[in-house]
């Protein structure tokens, strides 16, 4: 029953970890976490939210403490975050060279962004989540979540129209 | 809707995200506005490439993984509700009176199976009929019953003649 639930939602909540510490294994430690706890919590879930917010919530806090705990110096390479996040090396062949400069800029852009715009921003366009879902996640405003997303596009956007100069927080 | 006014709603405008009415307010405004146009663009290009991006799945293995670490979590936790549940301190006295009478019972049931009949007249009653030695100087069971039997009859009947006497 609890690993239905589990190969369910395993694909989403790994690929949220995975964009916020970016190290398949730190991921993977993180994701397991959060079932561990959803098994330990399930009793409690009142209903009162979907599940699958509660499960990103639980996900997001658990990201948190890990960026918390291991916050480093400096920014992670661009490179080097496409080679973690993406190890098979898929690319997309219909989109050509230029789509992939294009992903390249805009990845090296949000892995530049500070962490509570690159949440809104990951929830929204990776984990497919409405306003009021994040800012129930993320346990803010939805205001919040408007504004956050905002500037957070604005500097996405201008680092699609100068590349090379985006990336900035 | 003037310009200032169209700017903060373009990327809800290309996300979807946005109402309906001020949809319409943001599309009737663009063909008008070369700049806000370009905007629109730029959003629709950044969403382009952020949808574009490849579908993270898990890796091989980890539901079953996950499993293994809910059950080892259980496994660690059960020695510990074992070791409260039986500890001496907290069985209650009740229970270890109960316990005690069944281990004398017990002792004093094995006792009785094996000790010789020579050590039990006062169960042969009057003359200790049936009650047969075994092959190893043991009682059987149906000795001991037996030999009870006799016992209880044989005091019965002195106390009935006795009364009489009187």
């Amino acid at each position: 029953m609890f690993g239905e639930l589990v190969r369910r939602y395993q694909d989403p909540v790994f690929a949220m970890a995975l964009r916020f510490v970016r190290d398949r294994v730190e991921a993977e430690d993180v994701a397991q976490e959060v079932f561990l706890r959803v098994h330990r919590g399930l009793d409690g879930f009142k209903g009162d939210a979907k599940f699958s917010t509660w499960l990103y919530r639980i996900t997001w806090n658990l990201c948190a403490d890990w960026l918390r705990r291991n916050r480093k110096p400096g920014r992670i390479a661009a490179s080097m975050e496409t080679e973690d996040v993406f190890p098979d090396g898929r690319v997309d062949l219909e989109g050509g060279v230029l789509a992939e400069e294009e992903r390249d800029t805009v990845r090296r852009a949000l892995a530049g962004l500070d962490e509570i715009y690159r949440s809104a921003v990951v929830l929204l366009y990776y984990q497919k989540l409405s306003y009021e879902q994040i800012a129930e996640v993320l346990g803010v405003p939805v205001k919040t979540v408007e504004t956050r997303l905002y500037r957070a596009r604005k500097i996405l956007r201008e680092s699609l129209e100068a590349p090379g100069q985006g990336g900035g927080s | 809707m003037r310009c200032t006014g169209v700017e903060p709603l373009v990327e809800r405008y290309v996300d979807g995200t946005l109402d309906a009415a001020r949809a319409a307010e943001v599309k009737a405004h663009l063909p008008s506005c070369a700049r806000c146009s370009a905007r629109v663009r730029a959003a629709e290009a950044l969403l382009s490439v952020l949808a574009a991006e490849p579908a993270v799945k898990a890796p091989a293995g980890f539901a079953d993984r996950v499993m293994d670490a809910i059950y080892s979590q259980q496994v660690e936790s059960q020695p510990t509700a074992a070791r409260t549940s039986t500890n001496p301190r907290v069985l209650s006295p009740m229970y270890r009176r109960l316990g005690l009478s069944f281990v004398l019972t017990a002792a004093v049931l094995s006792a009785s199976l094996f000790v010789p009949r020579a050590s039990y007249p006062f169960l042969l009653g009057s003359g200790g009929k049936g009650a047969e030695l075994s092959e190893g100087g043991a009682l059987t069971v149906q000795n001991v019953i037996h030999g009870a039997d006799n016992a209880v009859r044989g005091i019965l009947g002195e106390q009935i003649i006795g009364g009489i006497k009187r």
